[in-house]
């Protein structure tokens, strides 16, 4: 019986212990700087805040250049504010749940997000040299529109990401160059990637991220940002 | 005899498979130092913009604050999509999927017009077309019964 009762006070505590750790980190704020080189030999440079809060389940870009404004992703819509003038656009499917605030705060950037979604299984895990490899591939209703997915993982975190179009036909490559860590929270500060288009050329992109600060209660106008009502 | 047939098998198999592995790893690696000079300029420019408080694109051109080649800098792309949901043109989805793939289409891009339009006349072809099939199949079933 004595057995029994320190047996079920390990497991609770256990249990308390796991969702207590993923509850730890609920927001985050950062500095970012994206980067771009273009196909067409352009270039172009973004920059300002960032501000996620995951029970709100906005980002909000707080954009200081090239013009101050504000951009707002919420459900299936992002918002452009400037100047009270408000416009409003579609937004590529699932880009919250898998952007890389929502992965972070989620403990879920080490698989992309993958591990747990009705979009793709997985099919095979191998080991090569420093990295640890997983093959996704999208469930069969999803086949005939999406094509494979490969995840790398080094030193226990995400290394890198592989996206394939349905006639596997390489179209985008991510790479986590680096880390900061906040507290028990891993997050990436220099993500690089790649767009590759049929023609053959190819766009960069280079998200840098600083000043990264974690349930902060400050600046609560960001996190819980409300779109401007005339 | 056996075990050296066993043997041979298993040695073909174990190279086979990791010559299947080798250069997964490969895919992902990049030269972080040809990124750093790729990226240099646009670091340089980064810096200019935190050293004068973040001028607006058309302010640091005005005050010559950025050089002739940064004059064709676009703003950063949206990653909102403005185009087909799913990356599948509103004509399929409404060609193949019928009105649930117009409904799709109009949850998805928000109503967009264009989109919408296109996912209707997709779903009218459609529906023309799988109407034209069946009705073809019916005669040629019934000039084979006669």
């Amino acid at each position: 019986m004595k057995n029994l009762f320190l047996l079920c006070f390990f497991i609770f505590s256990y249990a308390q212990l796991t969702i207590g750790q993923q509850d730890t980190y609920y927001r985050i704020k950062a500095d970012f700087t994206v980067k771009e080189i273009h196909t067409d030999g352009t270039n172009s440079i973004t920059m300002g805040q960032v501000y996620y809060d995951k029970s709100k389940k906005k980002i909000v870009y707080n954009v200081l250049f090239p013009e101050k404004e504000v951009w707002l992703f919420q459900d299936s819509l992002m918002y452009i504010i400037k100047n009270d003038i408000i416009e409003k656009k579609p937004l590529v499917p699932g880009y919250i749940d898998f952007s890389v605030f929502n992965l972070a705060l989620n403990n879920s950037l080490k698989d992309y997000g993958l591990k747990n979604n009705m979009i793709f299984e997985l099919k095979d895990v191998v080991k090569d040299e420093d990295m640890v490899i997983s093959f996704w591939k999208p469930r069969n209703e999803f086949a005939r529109l999406l094509g494979d997915v490969k995840v790398s993982v080094k030193d226990n975190r995400l290394f890198g990401v592989l996206i394939y179009d349905k006639d596997q036909r390489l179209i985008g490559k991510q790479v986590f160059l680096e880390y900061i860590k906040i507290g028990a929270l891993e997050f990436p500060a220099d993500i690089i990637s790649y767009t590759y288009h049929e023609n053959g050329g190819e766009n960069k992109q280079l998200t840098t991220y600083k000043n990264i600060k974690v349930n902060n209660w400050d600046e609560d106008l960001f996190y819980n940002y409300a779109i401007p009502v005339h | 005899m056996k075990t050296r047939i066993f043997i041979s098998t298993l040695v073909v198999v174990l190279l086979s498979s990791s010559l299947l592995i080798a250069g997964h790893a490969d895919d992902f690696r990049i030269d972080s130092k040809q990124v750093e000079n790729e990226f240099a300029e646009l670091t340089r420019l980064e810096q200019t913009i935190v050293d004068y408080g973040y001028l607006s694109l058309s302010e640091m051109q005005q005050n010559e604050f950025v050089s002739a080649e940064f004059s064709a800098l676009v703003p950063m792309n949206s990653p909102a999509s403005g185009e087909a949901a799913l990356g599948i043109p509103g004509f399929w989805w409404g060609c193949i999927f019928g009105p649930v793939g117009l409904l799709v289409v109009y949850v998805v891009t928000d109503n967009d017009q264009s989109q919408v339009k296109s996912a209707l006349t997709g779903c009218i072809i459609g529906t023309v077309v799988s109407v034209g099939f069946y009705l073809i199949y019916a005669l040629t079933l019934t000039a084979a019964t006669i």
